[in-house]
């Protein structure tokens, strides 16, 4: 019985491990459930040439801007030495949450608005100027772009979502095309006025 | 005669699948598994302890990994005070894993509460370590590894050598092959990886640890090159080839290096000391038998390490280590309640931080909410990122999706593998002009302008968006005076880049 039992758990530990990797190397439903991240072994799946922040504001009545992330207690910074945790959020999932967690914890004026705002550049200004020397005979200084990604009211409400940077980014240099530009453009009603037609 | 054949191969397989799973040995190997992974988790863990309140639960900003997957509630959220429990017990748990006190039920915790605490933050705790961590504990949990090296073996009074069955450390094992062929997988489909660029930009990211190395390596894509296509083959070979007596320490070799190269140039610290550990489920008992031995020929042969061993604290270590076997005592209920009142104990132990931790917490007042004045107050944001709010969304400009310009003579996997800034007349060399993503269909030209500063030759050509790299094959012509000429980058409007190229004889 015990052989038995141990032959179990070897086929079921082994067989999950390896629908891991097959349903990987076929990408087949990868992401269909947060325990597949235990059998999916994609380190490093993606690339930037661009180094990103995240600043979470809130704006108050006054007009005045305050830092939301991390909360005036103090950061913890995981991977790095001092990057706090909203930094590691590409998707910007639990934005809202750490803003709101601050806004609770802490003695303000009414906030108006939670703003997520991107502050992007490209990853070779991170070199020391010596080694950007060897890219570049002729560096340049280095330029960061800031870019509202989402708005919201303090209650969690969206207000406006305009995206991470890099994708709208990615939709200009493709839309800079006169020809592609027009085919966007919309060619027939949203309403049908006429049914019988 | 055919279906005898058939037979006999099939005993044989029966016959090699049972000596590779059911074979007995001494967990030596898992047993240092068991001692050193817990230690690199607490690693992860402390500094974590005192942000348990914000990282893990209710009452702060808990980011769990199921929201990304687009599930909710999975798992359930604990109140501030249960996840300080959860993290104080987890460390003692961890503390109780390594010694090998009540080793089973130690990790059994240890694994339950520290899948259960990553879950609940994909942005600062959870990574595709802490996944192979919570593997690691899960077959060290159903293995025998506290039965040697432990405060459960120094407890046992009978025989210190049991022999088990093998299959955990043969699941840990392939479970490290498996994650192998998994990441070379990944590496298969990212197109970028085999040509430097997805490499090359993570070695220049600061988002983890300082890497220096990483930042100078980035200058040579023909090494990344090389390296990263061995690290692929050396990934889809190791399940099938580690097996071998002859290749295992190769094999192993390799993934250290690799896994400790990681530091200084991606600036990762847990991952691989996760991995190496893991390592340690590959040492037979008799690799380890081996390695005793040599340790006390070592003592033997050095006057400084047999003082060292002299000292008492070191001589029962080095016996405990070294032993084999050791007298029953007492009698079997004197045995029991030695186990009962050890348990007591490791239970009280494990209450008591659950309190203490609870308290210490209470005491921190994590958020600061309990000062003089109240809660703390926000802070003002920067002045100068709130000044640039309002800057209308831009294109990004053409000089920052200039990577590189570089002169060389051949290429290796579609970059350039020896620079140079020096060339004879009539020799040819290729200038190689190296864009980031995204970028749109762009017009560069790359002219050659004489000591003067004069254009003397002009060379145009369209990059697509999906290109990254743009060559220039120049000839020098053997009437060209000899002289430092430049080499300029430009669009239409505006010139990105120069690099000055010096032409001899």
């Amino acid at each position: 019985m015990e052989r038995w039992s141990t032959h179990a758990i070897i086929a079921i530990y082994l067989g999950i491990l390896t629908m891991g990797v097959v349903v990987h190397a076929v990408q087949f439903r990868e992401h269909s459930h947060p325990l597949k991240y235990f059998v999916i072994w994609d380190m490093f799946c993606g690339w930037s040439a661009w180094e990103q922040r995240t600043h979470i504001l809130g704006e108050g009545e006054s007009g005045e801007f305050y830092e939301l992330a991390p909360g005036p207690w103090g950061s913890f910074s995981a991977y790095s030495e001092n990057l706090s945790r909203q930094h590691y959020d590409p998707f910007a999932e639990h934005m809202l949450r750490q803003a709101q967690n601050s806004l609770a914890r802490t003695s303000h004026e009414p906030i108006r608005r939670i703003l997520v705002v991107e502050e992007s550049w490209a990853k070779k200004y991170n070199l020391p100027a010596h080694l950007a020397e060897k890219l570049t005979p002729t560096p340049t200084d280095k330029q960061s772009y800031i870019h509202i990604r989402d708005i919201f009211l303090p209650d969690g409400t969206s207000v406006e979502h305009r995206g991470a940077w890099l994708a709208r980014q990615a939709r200009v240099a493709l839309l800079d095309n006169p020809r592609l530009e027009q085919l966007t453009m919309p060619r027939f009603p949203v309403v049908a006025m006429n049914r019988a037609e | 005669m055919d279906a005898s054949i058939d037979h006999a191969e099939t005993r044989s397989l029966k016959a090699s699948l049972n000596d590779f799973f059911y074979s007995k040995e001494t967990p030596y190997g898992l047993a240092l598994v068991r001692i050193f992974l817990p230690l690199i988790l607490l690693c992860v863990i402390v500094p974590r302890w005192s942000f348990a309140r914000e990282l893990y639960s209710s009452d702060g900003a808990a980011a769990p990994l199921a929201l990304t997957y687009q599930v909710m509630n999975f798992p359930p959220e604990p109140s501030g005070t249960l996840a300080v429990i959860m993290m104080s017990v987890l460390v003692l748990s961890l503390i109780s894993s390594s010694a090998g006190w009540f080793t089973r039920t130690s990790l059994t915790i240890s694994l339950c509460l520290y899948t259960y605490i990553n879950l609940l933050d994909s942005l600062s705790t959870m990574t595709k370590y802490s996944a192979i961590s919570s593997h690691l504990l899960l077959i060290l949990a159903l293995s025998r590894c506290g039965s040697v090296w432990s405060v459960d073996s120094w407890r046992a009074a009978k025989k210190l050598r049991p022999r088990f069955h093998v299959w955990p450390r043969r699941l840990m094992q392939l479970l490290i092959g498996l994650i192998y062929l998994g990441a070379a997988m990944t590496k298969l489909h990212t197109g970028e990886y085999f040509s430097s660029d997805q490499l090359r930009h993570w070695l220049m990211t600061n988002l983890n640890h300082h890497n220096p190395a990483g930042e100078i390596l980035s200058f040579y894509p023909e090494i990344i090159i090389a390296m990263a296509n061995i690290a692929i083959l050396w990934q889809l070979i190791f399940f099938f080839v580690v097996w071998r007596p002859w290749a295992r320490f190769l094999i192993l070799g390799m993934g250290v290096f690799f896994h400790v190269s990681t530091t200084p140039t991606l600036g990762l610290y847990i991952f691989p000391c996760v991995m190496i550990s893991s390592y340690l489920s590959f040492l037979s008992e008799r690799d380890v038998r081996l390695c005793i031995v040599g340790g006390r020929k070592l003592f033997r042969r050095f006057e400084t390490l047999r003082r060292v061993r002299s000292l008492s604290a070191v001589r029962s270590f080095a016996e405990f280590i070294g032993r084999e076997q050791r007298e029953p005592v007492g009698s079997t209920s004197a045995k029991r309640a030695a186990w009962v009142g050890s348990f007591y104990a490791w239970a009280t132990i494990l209450f008591c931080s659950a309190v203490v931790g609870v308290a210490a917490e209470h005491s921190l007042d994590p958020y600061k909410q309990r000062g003089a004045d109240g809660p703390l107050l926000l802070r003002r944001a920067d002045p100068r990122l709130i000044a640039r709010l309002n800057e209308p969304f831009e294109a990004i400009a053409d000089i920052d999706l200039v990577l590189s310009l570089d002169v060389g003579s051949s290429t290796l996997g579609g970059v350039l593998l020896d620079l140079d800034d020096e060339y004879r007349r009539d020799e040819p060399f290729i200038v190689q002009l190296t864009l980031v993503p995204p970028h749109p269909d762009m017009w560069l030209e790359c002219n050659l302008l004489d000591p003067a500063g004069i254009t003397i030759h002009r060379a145009g050509q369209v990059v697509p968006r999906e290109q990254l790299r743009a060559n220039w094959n120049y000839q020098i012509p053997g009437t060209l005076p000899v002289g430092t000429y430049t080499l300029e980058l430009r669009t239409a409007d505006r010139v990105l880049a120069t690099r000055p190229i010096s032409i001899t004889d």
